[in-house]
């Protein structure tokens, strides 16, 4: 198989996870995209055996799979949908399953007390609002750090999710390779948010910082975006920033952030609460902060324009040697870190939890985990 | 009489129609773009045309639901968004497990609902009364969702007896009966209660009127007074089990989606959440269709046990 890109770009290894590729023979066979959905062909370690859409998938082990060290270790496994999370919750404490994502974290607890395994990891998620630069009072630098600096990220993380998060204090977190060594670490300091918004001309009796954000009400790794957000809310209250925040259901959240700020509907929005991934450079930073990448072409919404940026994100791209890549996107984001064009939050840890029937699970640093090496006893 | 039922068959020919507006202008007005929820964020402007224009979302909104109708009216509902399944195929699985569970439960809520009613109201201020009434206050005071939590809880959780969720997946009738039982008692909780409570008042209702006495006064046997009351409060009764069946089919949103039941409630929550714009109007089209079907079924019956009701 051969890729023709049109311009040296090193990011392609990173996307080819999201290349989906499908047998031309099986195509041949049903010439009809609903069969060969329901009765997909593929080289992977289980294959289908039966599939029943909304309801159930079932899988076996494929015994000829071709690295022999990655065959699974079970014989069959079953997926069932659940989008209720108390109804998962059930299921697993009954034993009718053994593994669920996502479980409430209020329940979390109760099933490490009761012998489950909760599986928590970073990986490439952040949970951050995504401000509008060229407009009060998110227009001024000084008023972006005053507001990163007034959340209590760890209060967040602690108290309200049960530690199934980890503050963000940038795109990327502590400890990833494109971290850096940003200037600003946005640690829990209201005193230092109210001088900041003393320096913007801001002041929470007379002239407070006030700002409309859209939020969700539910919505894929939105996490508990109701409760989380009135939290963001009081914090940046307490400091002199008044948010009305408005929610709306997801997909609506989808579709008015895909036309911009600068229609009508959104005339009147400074901010907009969207969780991100940032499984490679471009999803992670082209195509939110380069100057080529404004609505409509990509979704740099806010919109963010800086040279600097676009230089280091076109030197990254055609980059191979990965030590030197990685040093480009640190500095890049140290800049903006310190530009501050979103309200870091948390980053998630995706949940899930297992019965102690389930070993060998490793949690992985992706929304892709590896089912091969699971025994279940 | 049959004059009577054509002139009621063809008043549902309107109500039809004016349930397919609704329906389809309800989806619609609703906010948010069905398109964005399955195209990728970077989708360039004209991908998305390409993508509303194979779907038809391009054209005027009249020019669509007359399409829309053209099609529903051979059995088209269109093709799911999500999994590009015809929504017939989909809509026709979970009726057929909404139907089972709708007349299980109502079998759960019917049977005892009437029986306790005309108890109570028969028994009237006595123990058997009381309890009745406690009980319907009970029924219709849960909510049926929390009630599910509950029992989900109580019987799979702690007792580890039923499963938690979902159909059975297992050939045979005991697999089945046991995934059907918490969500039948579930959604059989709110109509016994309204059924209680309805069938109480309609026999005192007729209780109390002077023909009764008069009954009573020639030396009729209480099992004739009996036969006389029921006869006449069914055509009250008749209605509130019509209408209790059609929610029963229709309104079991919840308590399928708290157990992953894969009827035409849950069908509706994950088309609600995909923006999945046919199967919603096919799942809700198809419902509508259900409940002026049953009324219309209601109303014929009535007319069978209260030929009064076809003189007026």
């Amino acid at each position: 198989m051969e890729f023709e890109t049109n311009k040296p770009t090193s990011f392609v290894p990173y996307q080819l996870c999201y290349m989906l590729i499908v047998s031309p023979t099986q195509w041949q066979k049903f010439k009809d995209w609903r069969q060969f959905a329901e009765q997909p062909s593929g080289t992977g370690p289980f294959r289908v055996t039966k599939f029943v859409p909304r309801e159930r998938l079932e899988l076996e082990a494929n015994k000829t799979y071709w690295d022999a060290k990655r065959r699974p270790k079970i014989d069959k496994l079953v997926l069932l949908p659940m989008p209720e999370p108390t109804t998962r919750l059930a299921a697993l404490r009954s034993g009718q399953v053994d593994w669920i994502e996502v479980p409430p974290p209020d329940s979390i607890p109760q099933l490490k007390g009761a012998g489950f395994t909760i599986a928590l990891n970073s990986y490439p998620h952040n949970w951050t609002h995504t401000l509008r630069l060229d407009k009060e009072p998110w227009n001024s630098k000084l008023v972006r750090k005053a507001a990163n600096y007034a959340i209590d990220r760890v209060g967040i993380c602690k108290s309200l999710l049960n530690d199934t998060c980890i503050p963000a204090t940038g795109v990327v977190y502590k400890g990833h390779p494109w971290f850096g060594k940003p200037k600003e670490i946005y640690d829990y300091n209201p005193a230092k948010a109210r001088e900041l918004l003393r320096q913007a001309g801001f002041d929470a009796s007379k002239h407070p910082a006030k700002a409309v954000h859209l939020i969700s009400t539910s919505g894929s790794g939105q996490m508990l975006p109701l409760a989380m957000n009135e939290l963001i809310q009081k914090n940046l209250k307490d400091v002199g920033i008044d948010v009305d925040l408005q929610p709306v259901e997801w997909n609506t959240l989808l579709t008015r952030w895909r036309a911009g700020f600068r229609t009508p509907e959104n005339e009147g929005l400074n901010a907009w609460n969207i969780s991100w991934n940032f499984l490679e450079p471009w999803s992670g930073f082209g195509r939110f902060f380069h100057s080529k990448s404004v609505v409509p072409v990509a979704v740099n919404t806010m919109p963010y324009i800086n040279p600097e940026a676009d230089k280091l994100i076109d030197e990254a791209e055609p980059t191979f040697d990965t030590n030197k890549q990685n040093e480009l996107l640190a500095r890049l984001h140290e800049i903006i870190v310190d530009d501050a064009p979103w309200l870091f939050v948390v980053h998630d840890q995706n949940p899930r939890a297992l019965s102690s029937k389930v070993k060998g699970f490793v949690q992985p640093q992706s929304w892709f985990v590896d089912l091969t090496s699971v025994t279940v006893r | 009489m049959w004059v009577y039922v054509g002139r009621r068959l063809l008043l549902a020919i309107p109500t039809l129609l004016g349930a397919s507006i609704i329906v389809f202008a309800m989806v619609h007005l609703a906010p948010g773009d069905p398109i964005a929820a399955v195209m990728p964020a970077e989708s360039s402007k004209a991908e998305i045309e390409a993508t509303k224009r194979a779907y038809g979302f391009d054209k005027p909104l009249p020019v669509q639901y007359l399409v829309w109708l053209g099609r529903v009216a051979t059995g088209d509902l269109g093709k799911s968004i999500a999994t590009r399944r015809p929504v017939i195929l989909d809509v026709r699985d979970a009726l057929a497990n909404s139907l089972v569970l709708a007349l299980s439960s109502s079998f759960l809520a019917f049977v005892p609902g009437v029986a306790l009613g005309l108890l109570a109201a028969f028994r009237q201020g006595r123990v058997l009364d009381k309890v009745a009434s406690g009980l319907a206050v009970i029924g219709v005071s849960v909510p049926h969702y929390w009630a599910g939590i509950i029992l989900i809880i109580v019987f799979s959780v702690q007792l580890n007896w039923l499963p938690a969720m979902g159909a059975a997946n297992d050939p045979g009738l005991v697999p089945y009966l046991r995934h059907i039982a918490l969500p039948t008692v579930a959604l059989a909780l709110i109509p016994l209660g309204v059924i209680t409570r309805v069938v109480r008042s309609a026999a005192l209702d007729i209780l109390n009127q002077e023909f009764v006495v008069a009954l009573r006064a020639k030396g009729l046997a209480a099992r004739r007074v009996f036969t006389h009351v029921v006869k006449n409060s069914a055509p009250q009764i008749l209605t509130v089990l019509g209408l209790q069946f059609g929610f029963q089919l229709g309104g079991s949103v919840l308590v399928e989606s708290v157990f992953s039941w894969p009827g035409t409630g849950y069908l509706l929550n994950l088309a609600i959440f995909q923006r999945d714009i046919p199967v919603l109007q096919g799942v809700i089209l198809v419902l509508a269709t259900f409940f002026v079907l049953l009324n219309l079924a209601v109303d014929l019956l009535q007319t069978l046990v209260d030929p009064r009701i076809v003189r007026h």
